[in-house]
């Protein structure tokens, strides 16, 4: 307990940090309450507009991305429904492919699934279903960096470019990936295709010589080292939002960088109300983000067995997304929520239930991130 | 230890139960064709093997009961002395972790005083 508050201190530094640049606080307050303000009125249109120029000038304020993705998934919803609607009355191909770039937009990768095994079961023959299929295992794959998901996804592309062996984005969504886990001729090999299907693409081709490059000297790459690689250390050699359209596919950060020194202090008043002894924030590859409680090396390799066998259980058994992982006994409850690029853990008392230590869990990763972004505004 | 399994199998939210010795054997089971038997045996034994061994190095004491929550489904490990019992589960379905625990609770009379052999 005494660490915790020792913790709290850290946190009052923080916000005098905020109070030494109160004309700029005053400024960003009211931005963030005329755009809720208008949220709460329905005028989403006008509360985007306020929100975007906001961040204009406070480009990682938290609060005004906020409502930027309120209304823009406000906005999606009621197009989602609208999409659902068509699909129950006719097996649309156009519809198909909507709802699963906009689930995908939304980072709903579970209901892109669902929607795109559906595409494909009813379009088996068509290019665009594979295309689509690798896509949504590929958006999979940036998550958690699991070699099966690559695998499915490189299965797609490969029928797909079976099916038809001119579709440009067969190759260079192959292309992309093999990019990311640090495969440059594989990669080069590809775009090399799309520039004799497509010779004016003048962003690709730069975006080969560059690769051509670094590729070093002829040889075989091998993917499934490099993908067995990627999976043991959490980790892709190259982000795929480097590649020229590759955005969507940026690796998931959950919001942002965790702050070490904000997630200590957001940690303390929830380590308080919920009587959490032990808590750590773990990075790709078992990285130790942050700490806090007694014997925290034993914690952190603990917290890091556990976030590692259950996310292959929870993939291998096909569960979807895993939410959240607990183990009890008489040492307490000790539950793990990924967050994003991260994972937390917390060990606290039986006596606390497993939703409240998660549901805490994901307030402290959401205020430290939120906090870290207006910080640097 | 059959009844319990299939006594379990009958609450609609069970998609499959097992009971796993600690050297991730499968000793009985009530599951659907659609899950692979030997690939959940597996997964469960990782788990234990896993939490068990960095309980230890920790120096905490053995764990009761893991929970692995999804979109999807819930995978349920509850220690019960030799062996432990596996539910496979639908999502959501926490309110009946009592249903679980009581099947555990059989389990462990039995258990204990049972070697594997005679299973």
């Amino acid at each position: 307990m005494k660490l915790f508050k020792k913790l709290l201190g850290g946190g009052r530094k923080d916000r005098s940090a905020a109070e030494a640049a109160p004309q700029l606080a005053r400024e960003l307050e009211s931005l963030v309450a005329e755009a809720e303000r208008l949220v709460a009125a329905g005028r989403h249109e006008e509360a985007l507009h306020v929100a975007e120029q906001g961040l204009k000038r406070f480009p990682a304020a938290a609060r005004l991305r906020s409502v930027v993705r309120y209304v823009r998934r406000a906005g999606a919803n009621k197009r989602l429904v609208e999409l659902k609607r068509v699909l129950d009355e006719r097996k649309d191909e156009r519809a198909y492919k909507e709802l699963i770039s906009l689930h995908l937009d939304l980072n709903n990768k579970d209901q892109a699934l669902e929607v795109a095994t559906g595409y494909l079961e009813e379009f088996p023959q068509q290019p665009d279903a594979n295309i689509l299929m690798g896509e949504v295992f590929l958006a999979r794959y940036f998550g958690e960096l699991f070699a099966r998901d690559a695998w499915s996804a490189i299965e797609h592309f490969e029928r797909a470019l079976e099916l038809n062996p001119s579709t440009i984005r067969g190759h260079v969504l192959l292309a992309l990936l093999y990019y990311a886990i640090g495969a440059p001729r594989g990669a080069a090999g590809e775009i090399g295709v799309v520039l004799e299907l497509d010779p004016n693409n003048q962003r690709l081709a730069e975006f080969r010589e560059k690769l051509l490059e670094v590729a070093g000297p002829e040889g075989e790459e091998d993917v499934e080292f490099l993908l067995d690689y990627a999976q043991d250390h959490q980790e892709v050699p190259n982000d795929p939002a480097d590649f020229p359209g590759g955005k969507r596919f940026s690796l998931e950060n959950g919001g942002g960088a965790l702050s070490p020194k904000l997630f200590a202090a957001a940690a303390a008043g929830i380590g308080r109300r919920l009587r959490i002894e032990q808590l750590a924030a773990i990075g790709t590859g078992g990285r130790p983000l942050a700490v806090a409680g007694e014997n925290k090396e034993s914690f952190v390799k603990l917290a890091c067995r556990l976030d590692a066998s259950s996310r292959r259980a929870g993939r291998h058994m096909n569960f979807g997304t895993m939410r959240r992982f607990m183990v009890e006994g008489k040492f307490g409850r000790m539950v793990l929520v990924p967050a994003g690029n991260c994972a937390v853990a917390a060990r606290a008392p039986r006596s606390v239930s497993t939703e409240r230590i998660a549901e805490g869990l994901e307030m402290v990763v959401t205020a430290s991130r939120a906090e870290n972004g207006e910080e640097e505004a | 230890m059959e009844a319990v399994l299939e006594r379990l199998s009958h609450e609609a939210w069970v998609r499959g139960s097992m009971i796993v010795s600690y050297e991730g054997m499968v000793v009985m089971d009530n599951v659907s064709a659609e899950l692979d038997r030997e690939a959940v045996a597996a997964l469960a034994s990782d788990l234990v093997t896993e939490a068990s061994a960095g309980l230890e190095e920790s120096g905490m004491e053995p764990f009761t009961r893991i929970v692995l929550t999804a979109t999807a489904g819930e995978l349920v490990v509850v220690g019960c002395g030799q062996v432990y019992l596996v539910v496979i589960a639908a999502a959501g379905s926490e309110a009946f972790y009592i249903e679980i625990d009581s099947a555990a609770r059989q389990l462990r009379r039995l258990a204990p005083t049972t070697s594997l052999r005679e299973l």
